[in-house]
Order: structure tokens, then C-alpha cells, then sequence
């Protein structure tokens, strides 16, 4: 019997047989899953722009015992498609990455309608963004946060003491941020008061009434957190994503 | 517990590493292998390694070559002034099939896929760069998927041809495949008409 209608975000595609494709979706209400789109990949396929990435639709499944058990995309409206990111190489790199921590950090069937509504966000925020890097590290600590796995940010993760105006590591092993006299581990790298700050803001972006869309974060502040938030990643999530190595190889390119 | 001998564990492994090929996939072809008449197996062993030996991918426009170019680029009647960028050699031989176009080809070996780890670097992009900026082309025809990697890759490449392009003090002359094409699909799938339609109808980007 089909599934009522649900909203619906692609998050990764595999091509299964001639013509088919396993989609993997974000729900609103139902979580992550793996569904079966038929014939998907033949020509003029009305449900193809629903499985391509970044597609938002409603969709209706239909469980059927084929398929190892996956649900088959029955129905599905095209809603949106994200498509001002197909203008700007970094902007959908960013994008990918976004969607790829969501796959990689969500596990199947658990409903998370906030990192479901924070993805969304911060998708349409990537494409208006002044600088969409503000957008994904906003995104990365949000997500960590929503995930019970929010760095300590707000003293030292080692002695608990407030930091004050001692020079600090981020440190991901011990949890977040440390005094820089502790040592840390060999990830642990140097961040400055400005980075700490910037990343306390965007941990809580509502909080302090950040437009995110418009926030500037120079290179000289946006290394250190890039760099501290990519450690957590790996080490709090275990997470390797694959989008992170095209967006510091476009990262090299010389500006235009 | 009892498992398939090595040469077998083996060759699973290997077909599992194909595309769209699963565990228990590789198990049902390796066991039909294994079952097959074996000069009919050491038949298509043959053919795979011959492929690899002696076929090449050409340096100038990224398809196959047995000789030092492939015969495209070798073909002196083709037009060199146009350049049509496909993502891979299956794009190239629809196109083909059309005999309405008669200009040169580039292919990226893919499309610029963050999601899967593939960036501008891991393509074709360099040699069609310095294509344009020896000068050969007046036109580029980026003959790209409409879909968020084929759309974002041929906007990526737009810049970069353009900047390419100035570095020699030239323009060059951009444009996309138009109308026909379905929103997300495939250039591979599309029939001989729909793919002539798009091309005649190719729009400036
Ligand atoms: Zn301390
Ligand atoms: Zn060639």
C-alpha cells in the first residue's frame, strides 16, 4: 500500500540494472531510506528530475517484497531543485558536502525533522550566500549539535576552567576547545579568539540573529575553523567525505 | 565453515569492483563463469586484456585510440574549428550516430561530481584548456547532461574556456545542446532526432 504523500530530499542515487536507480532519501517524518525508482533512467522519464541530487519532491512509496525489501517510488511532484548551485562550482561542492554529512551522520529510518529543516535552510542559503563557506560551517556545527555531539566551544575541554585570553587549541579527541599549555593530541590545531568566537556564533546562529546569507568570514578567520571543524567531522562522526577534497582542490585554484 | 578457493574468492572480488555489481551478484556471475565451456571464458579474458593493451586514450581528445591519436582527431575532414565536449566515449558515439555534426570532439572521461570525489582535476579539463588556448576552436559545444553535474560541470568549464580564451586574446564562442533534451536525462538515451534537434538548436552560455 502506498505511504502518504512526504517530503522528500535525494541525498545519493546508485544505478541498479539498465534502467533503474536505488535513491537514497531524507523524509521529513520517516527519516533517511533507500527506495527503488523504475525505469528512471530511460528517456523521458516524468520521475528522473526527482532522483537527481538535491531534489526536493513529495513522494509516495509503495512496499513490495521485490527488491530486497526496499520500497518503490510510486509517485513523486517535483518541488525543488536547488538549481541557482548548478551555477557555481564551490557553491554545489558545498552543497554535496552538506548532503553527504547529512547521509553519512543520519542513520536509516530515525526521524530528524530539525537536521531535515536545517538542511533545506542552509541548501537555499548556499545559493544566495556572499560566502557560501559560512553557510557549511554553520551547517557542520549545527548538525554535530543536533547529533548530541556539539563541540565544547564555551570552556576548556580538558579542565573545564573558562579559556580567558589564553591562546587555544581545538582540540576533536578531548572534545572540543583546550588551553594551548595542556599540548593536545597530535589533530589538535591552533585557533584564534576571533575563529572561537566566530565558531560560537555560528553554532547558534538564531541565537545571535545571524543572517547567515550575508555574514562575511575572511580567509584569515575561515582556515583555523575550517580546519578545527574538519577535525571534528572526522573524529566525532568517523567521516571521511569524499565532497571536502573537490572544495580544497578548488580551494588551491587561483581566483579568478 | 567451508568458503569458494582462492581463485574463485579471487575473480568475485574482481567482478564486484564493476559498476553496479554487488556481492551477491559477483557470486552469480563468477559461478556461471565457472560453469561456462573455458575457451569461451578464456575468450573474453582475450578480449578484456586486448582492449587494455591496445587501446589507449588519445592525448588530444580523451577517446580511444589505437594509433598515436584516435581516428577522429587523425580525420582531416572534420572541422577543427568546432570543439564538442561530451562526458564520456558512449555521448561521443550518440552524437556520431546522428552524422549531423562534423566538428572535433573533447571527452572529460566524467563529470565534475563532488558528491563522488571528482573534481575539475580528475577530468579531461587541462587538455581542452589548452586546446582553446592553442587556438584551434571558435566554438565549444558543451554537450553536457542537463543535470546538476552536467549543468554545473559545463558552467565550470564556461569560466575556465573563457579565461583560456582571453589568455590567447581571443574569444570563444560557448554554447549548450538546446532543446529536446528532458530536465535530467540523458544524452546516452535520447534518440537520433531528439539529439540532431539539440544540436542544430545549441544556444550561446
Ligand atoms: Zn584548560
Ligand atoms: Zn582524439
Amino acid at each position: 500500500m502506498p505511504t502518504s504523500n512526504q517530503l522528500a530530499l535525494c541525498l545519493r542515487r546508485r544505478e541498479q540494472g539498465e534502467s533503474d536507480l536505488i535513491v537514497t532519501l531524507l523524509t521529513r517524518e520517516a527519516g533517511k531510506l533507500a527506495a527503488v525508482a523504475r525505469g528512471v533512467r530511460k528517456p523521458k522519464s516524468r520521475q528522473a528530475p526527482v532522483c537527481q541530487l538535491f531534489a526536493l519532491s513529495r513522494v509516495q512509496l509503495a512496499t513490495r517484497g521485490d527488491h530486497g525489501g526496499l520500497p518503490v517510488l510510486a509517485q513523486a511532484q517535483l518541488e525543488e531543485t536547488f538549481y541557482d548551485l548548478r551555477a557555481d562550482l564551490d557553491r554545489s561542492a558545498r552543497a554535496a558536502y552538506l548532503v553527504e554529512l547529512a547521509d553519512l551522520a543520519i542513520p536509516d529510518h530515525e526521524p530528524q525533522p530539525t537536521l531535515f529543516d536545517l538542511l533545506l535552510a542552509s541548501l537555499a542559503a548556499l545559493t544566495t550566500a556572499l560566502e557560501p563557506r559560512v553557510v557549511m560551517h554553520s551547517f557542520e556545527l549545527q548538525l554535530l549539535a543536533e547529533l548530541g555531539l556539539e563541540p565544547v566551544l564555551d570552556r576548556c575541554a580538558h579542565c573545564a576552567l573558562p579559556l580567558g585570553d589564553e591562546a587555544a587549541l581545538f582540540d576533536a579527541p578531548a572534545g572540543g576547545l583546550i588551553h594551548a599549555r595542556h599540548g593536545g593530541s597530535a589533530q589538535a590545531t591552533s585557533v584564534s579568539p576571533e575563529a572561537v568566537r566566530a565558531m560560537r556564533r555560528l553554532l547558534r546562529p538564531d541565537a545571535y540573529e545571524l543572517d547567515l546569507t550575508t555574514l562575511r568570514m575572511p580567509p584569515m578567520l575561515a582556515r583555523p575553523v575550517a580546519a578545527a571543524l574538519r577535525s571534528a567531522v572526522r573524529c566525532f562522526l568517523d567521516a571521511e567525505p569524499r565532497a571536502l577534497a573537490i572544495i580544497e582542490q578548488l580551494a588551491d585554484e587561483p581566483e579568478p | 565453515m567451508a568458503s569458494f578457493p582462492r581463485p574463485v574468492a579471487r575473480l568475485i572480488d574482481q567482478l564486484e569492483r564493476l559498476p553496479g555489481v554487488g556481492p551477491k551478484s559477483a557470486q552469480r556471475l563468477a559461478l556461471w563463469l565457472l560453469r561456462e565451456p573455458p575457451e569461451r571464458v578464456l575468450a573474453l579474458s582475450e578480449s578484456l586484456s586486448d582492449a587494455v593493451e591496445q587501446v589507449h586514450v588519445c592525448p588530444r581528445c580523451g577517446y580511444f585510440a589505437e594509433g598515436e591519436a584516435c581516428a577522429l582527431c587523425d580525420d582531416t575532414r572534420r572541422d577543427e574549428s568546432l570543439v564538442c565536449v561530451v562526458a564520456d566515449a558512449r555521448d561521443l558515439l550518440a552524437i556520431e550516430s546522428t552524422d549531423g555534426f562534423g566538428g572535433r570532439y573533447h571527452v572529460l572521461g566524467g563529470v565534475i561530481s563532488p558528491a563522488d570525489g571528482v573534481g575539475p582535476d580528475d577530468l579531461n579539463v587541462a587538455s581542452l584548456l589548452a586546446r582553446v588556448e592553442a587556438g584551434d576552436a571558435d566554438e565549444v559545444i558543451l554537450a553536457l547532461n542537463p543535470t546538476p553535474e552536467g549543468d554545473t560541470t559545463a558552467n565550470y568549464l564556461a569560466r575556465v574556456l573563457r579565461q583560456a580564451a582571453q589568455r590567447r586574446g581571443a574569444a570563444v564562442r560557448l554554447t549548450r545542446p538546446a532543446l529536446g533534451l528532458p530536465v535530467g536525462g540523458d544524452l546516452n538515451y535520447a534518440d537520433r532526432t531528439t539529439i540532431e534537434r539539440a544540436m542544430e538548436g545549441r544556444r550561446e552560455i
